[in-house]
């Protein structure tokens, strides 16, 4: 499990630095290539960049810069995405989010 | 019902736990909101809502007014805490029955816990062992066993080895995210107990984290010039660098962790300079340099173990060993200077993380309850808490209001929801006659929620309310369903035919996109004539490929590629159809970094005369093989029909052939669109019969099989026919005669490996081939020698030997013709 998750958290590190710096040689492709190998094993992930924050949001380990007021907080940063892991009836988060949070301007 | 006490919670400074013993061991019971074992011991109020654990320790110090840690420290003293946000006085009692009940909802298994053994620090007096107790009890225990956490994880190690040869005293190492503790303890085979201990509440993994990035990374950061700038941020403590320093502790516990197995770790970090340009620097951690930053804290600690020792007069050498408990001690330098400094032996067998609470449950197993737990009383529909409920069953949107109507008195409770996959949990909530609730909503799936009603003790009471279930992104009330499966016709080269793989199923809501990954089936030659050809069709997935309606099609001349295709490279096929049914197809080579796309129109059919061709053929071939096996069977009425299907089928193939030098657009659909109704005639005939026939043969030969297989007790086989018997109802639903050949075929495929495995087999087997006439091997003398040496081995039943014999036999027997190859096969070239 351990495994999977680390290939997971590299994968969505790439696909952030693609993001961030483009993607000249097409790396793109083997990137959404192995997401669907992932998927096809029940792994997904999620990142929640920008998205509002509460602390009824179990589904992020949030590390809060800054004071905290409820009702206007938001993910600044995204470390590691939330990980999904289908099974049974419904999906199960096997990684919670590792975020920074802090105050909207 | 067990008649001992079995469960036990660790109630840490830092972490808590709860574990049940089992005949098997012990259960470490896992949060249900994150599956750790472990949970914060941290209690927050926000408004009319209190959140115990994680959510709590994440605001720990950004509101010290209504968020709580290190309680415990306070247990059996008048200190008391003020919560601003409901202007109330909290005791350390209440604020670890908190924790407690918490951990209480991680018992997954249903059971009442009435009783149990709750463990404390060995430094603990009376009055704070007391007030542990009445914790216990304001949680709803009844009974309250209190056990020395030294004493729990020494029975912990205990368990797990022999305990003979380590009679005497042991040295209990206690190092966990904030606090170090260390005790000595006697065992022997009558008692074990806790002769001293020493303790510092503010040592622990925490502080070599902030240490590796002191220490490490914001000298590395310094010294960048584009970077030099922060040190400025830093002295100042800007939010900036705030911000990244939350982001450096976050690595520096990663790297602390990947320390404790490698040698070297690179850390890489996005750092912006000061005009906002990223800039990427990636530190070089080795495991000497993380060693040097904690080595003084790690002293410090092995300090107080000395003191320890010489205040009751004992020498290194009177210890026995030293155990480890806490997350901290997985780092090597914690045991390389224990057995440096004090040559003794250390023990780590134990996850020391978990070691205190398994060690409690270990003894709370052998501890008779004295309290009996009341039968649970039946849910009455009377006295459950009714309550009315709203909620949208989809959404598109982040998150959807949630109204309770509450007709029930449900004053002094509470309510919690919480959903199913652990992502959302509102803490436990005054309730209120009309609540509304936002939930958050996990993206594009089914969201299950519970909502539970709690009475004044935060215990769960039966109510009218169901389970929530709200589904994400996935549902659009206005879209419009596929009316047919869109299926990718593929290769399939072991029937030498093309088959159908569903990309969007029917009733799928428009608009789709989706990516199917294949693999080149066949070597595509530049100055070839065969193509490649990404043909995509509507109707029954389990039809025949040529009963579909194209909808599109990319034929890929050999030509227009940059190099030759070969046999087993990448392909990727993006296929999106929006809701005015337009299917774009883009179709990738990886191979030649080609690219190929085309938009099909929803209103124009799309016919290639080279599949049609290709299906032309099989077809005739199929109804000539079917033709003959009816006549060899004087099925005369089923002859005749597919004589006329044959005269149809040569007929369109003639009319393709001469049409390909005059083909007009209208001709060519309407010809393609006999094909398609000639082969779903076809594909009908006798469908239900076949299919019957199939059944039949498929559960006879499956009773056979799971006979012999329980016989012969063979676990391999037994596990591939439980895994072929697995997809046996989908197959049986698909009423596709293909499907249900290709699984009886894999019935008869391990049949055929069960009797040429077995000592019966493979004599049957060699006496069917030693009686063949000489002159069908291709080398008779040999296949004469062979079979004398099959007569010497049978008569001294070596059957392994005989295996091989017959192996060597068959090998000279000329391959056998594949019956129903069809030679002209092409396919699509996608496999």
């Amino acid at each position: 499990m351990e495994s999977i998750l680390g290939i997971v958290n590299q994968i969505f590190e790439m696909e952030q630095k693609l993001a961030s710096k483009g993607d000249s040689s097409g790396v793109t492709r083997n990137v959404n290539r192995m997401k669907h190998y992932l998927e096809e094993y029940g792994y997904t992930f999620y990142d929640p960049l920008h998205e509002d924050y509460n602390d009824m949001r179990t589904d992020c380990e949030a590390s809060i810069v800054g004071d905290f007021e409820e009702g206007n907080m938001y993910i600044s940063k995204v470390i590691k995405p939330i990980i999904f892991k289908e099974g049974g009836e419904t999906p199960v988060i096997i990684q919670k989010a590792v975020v920074i949070v802090e105050k909207k301007a | 019902m067990s008649s001992t006490i079995d469960f036990a919670i660790d109630l840490g400074t830092t972490n808590s736990a709860i574990a049940r013993s089992t005949h098997g061991g012990v259960d470490v019971f896992k949060n249900p909101l994150d599956l750790k074992q472990t949970l914060p011991s941290v209690v927050g109020f926000r408004r009319n809502r209190i959140i115990v654990g994680d959510k709590a320790r994440e605001l720990l110090g950004k509101d010290p007014e209504n968020v709580f840690g290190s309680f415990k420290r306070k247990m059996g003293t008048t200190e008391t805490f003020f919560v601003a946000n409901t202007s109330e006085t909290k005791t350390p009692v209440e604020l670890s029955a908190y924790v407690l009940r918490e951990l209480k909802t991680f018992v997954h298994t249903g059971e009442e816990v009435a009783s149990v053994v709750i463990t404390i620090p060995a430094s603990f007096d009376t009055i704070q062992s007391n007030a542990t107790k009445k914790a216990g009890y304001e949680a709803g225990f009844e009974e309250v066993v209190l056990l020395q956490e030294p004493i729990a994880a020494c029975l912990a190690f205990a368990n797990n080895g022999d305990r003979t040869e380590k009679a005497g005293k042991w040295l209990v190492y206690d190092l966990g995210g904030g606090t170090f503790d260390v005790a000595i303890a006697s065992i022997n085979e009558q008692e074990l107990k806790i002769i001293d201990h020493r303790g510092d509440n503010f040592l622990g993994g925490l502080d070599f984290d902030h240490r590796m990035v002191t220490d490490i990374f914001l000298h590395a950061i310094f010294s960048n010039p584009a970077l030099a700038y922060l040190k400025k941020e830093y002295e100042e403590r800007t939010l900036d660098f705030r911000r990244l320093y939350q982001v450096l502790l976050l690595k520096a516990e990663e790297a602390k962790k990947q320390l404790s197995v490698k040698e070297t770790v690179e850390v890489e970090l996005e750092i912006n300079d000061e005009d906002g340009i990223e800039e990427e620097i990636i530190i070089s951690v080795t495991r000497d340099q993380f060693n040097n930053c904690i080595h003084e804290k790690l002293s410090y600690a092995l300090d107080l173990v000395e003191e320890l020792l010489i205040d009751n007069e004992l020498e290194p050498a009177d210890i026995q060993q030293v155990i480890l408990v806490g997350g901290s001690t997985y780092i090597p330098l914690v045991q390389e200077l224990l057995k440096s400094r004090l040559r003794i032996e250390v023990n780590a067998s134990v996850d020391p993380t978990t070691a205190v609470v398994v060690g409690a449950a270990q003894y709370a197993a052998g501890k008779q309850k004295k309290v009996k737990v009341a039968k649970k009383e039946v849910a009455d529909s009377d006295n459950e808490v009714k309550a009315r409920i709203s909620y949208p069953k989809s959404s598109m949107d982040s998150e959807e209001v949630l109204l309770l109507d509450f007709e029930s008195d449900i004053e002094s409770h509470f309510y919690r929801i919480r959903r199913e996959d652990g992502g959302f949990d509102t803490g436990i909530r005054n309730a209120v006659p009309k609540v509304r609730e936002f939930l958050t909503l996990a993206p594009d799936r089914l969201n299950n929620f519970k909502v539970e009603v709690l009475n004044a003790q935060h215990a769960p009471v039966p109510t009218n309310i169901p389970e929530i279930g709200i589904l994400h992104g996935k549902f659009n009330i206005d879209g419009q369903p596929l009316p047919n499966d869109i299926c990718l016709e593929v290769d399939d080269l072991e029937e030498n035919r093309t088959k159908l793989e569903v990309v969007f199923p029917k009733n799928s809501i428009l608009p789709l996109n989706k990516t199917v990954y294949r693999e080149v089936s066949k070597t595509i030659y530049r100055d070839g004539q065969d193509k490649l050809i990404v043909n995509v069709l509507e109707g029954d997935r389990y039809a025949l490929p040529e009963t579909n309606q194209a909808i599109g099609i990319i034929e890929i001349d050999p030509a227009k590629l940059d190099m030759d295709l070969v046999k087993g490279s990448d392909l990727e096929i993006r296929m999106e159809i929006s809701e005015s049914r337009d299917l774009r197809v883009t179709v990738y080579l990886n191979q030649t970094d080609q690219e190929f796309d085309h938009v099909f129109n929803s209103s124009e059919k799309y016919v290639s005369t080279t599949r049609m061709e290709d299906e032309l053929s099989l077809l005739i071939h199929n109804i000539r093989k079917d033709l003959g096996q009816k006549e060899r069977e004087e099925d005369f009425e089923m002859a005749t029909t597919l004589r006329e299907y044959l005269a149809e089928a040569m007929a369109v193939e003639e009319e393709v052939a001469l049409m390909k030098n005059t083909l007009s657009g209208d001709e060519k659909y309407h010809v393609c669109e006999r094909k398609r109704r000639l082969a779903q005639k076809y594909d009908q005939l006798g469908k239900h019969a076949r299919l019957t026939k199939l059944r039949v043969e498929y559960y006879q030969l499956k009773e056979r099989l799971k006979k012999r297989i329980d016989e012969n007790g063979d676990k391999s086989a037994s596990l591939r026919f439980g895994e072929i018997v697995e997809h046996e109802n989908e197959v049986m639903k698909g009423q596709s005669v293909y499907l249900m050949e290709g699984h009886v075929k894999k019935l008869e495929s391990l049949n055929n490996d069960l009797y040429i495995n077995s000592d019966e087999g493979i004599i049957d087997l060699y006496h069917r081939i030693s009686i063949m006439d000489n002159s069908r091997f291709s080398d008779e003398k040999l296949a004469v020698n062979y079979k004398d040496q099959g007569q010497q081995a049978l008569a001294r039943q070596n059957y392994k030997e005989l295996k091989v014999i017959v192996f060597n036999l068959l090998h000279l027997l000329p391959e056998k013709e594949e019956k129903s190859a069809w030679k002209n096969f092409k396919g699509t070239g996608i496999g």
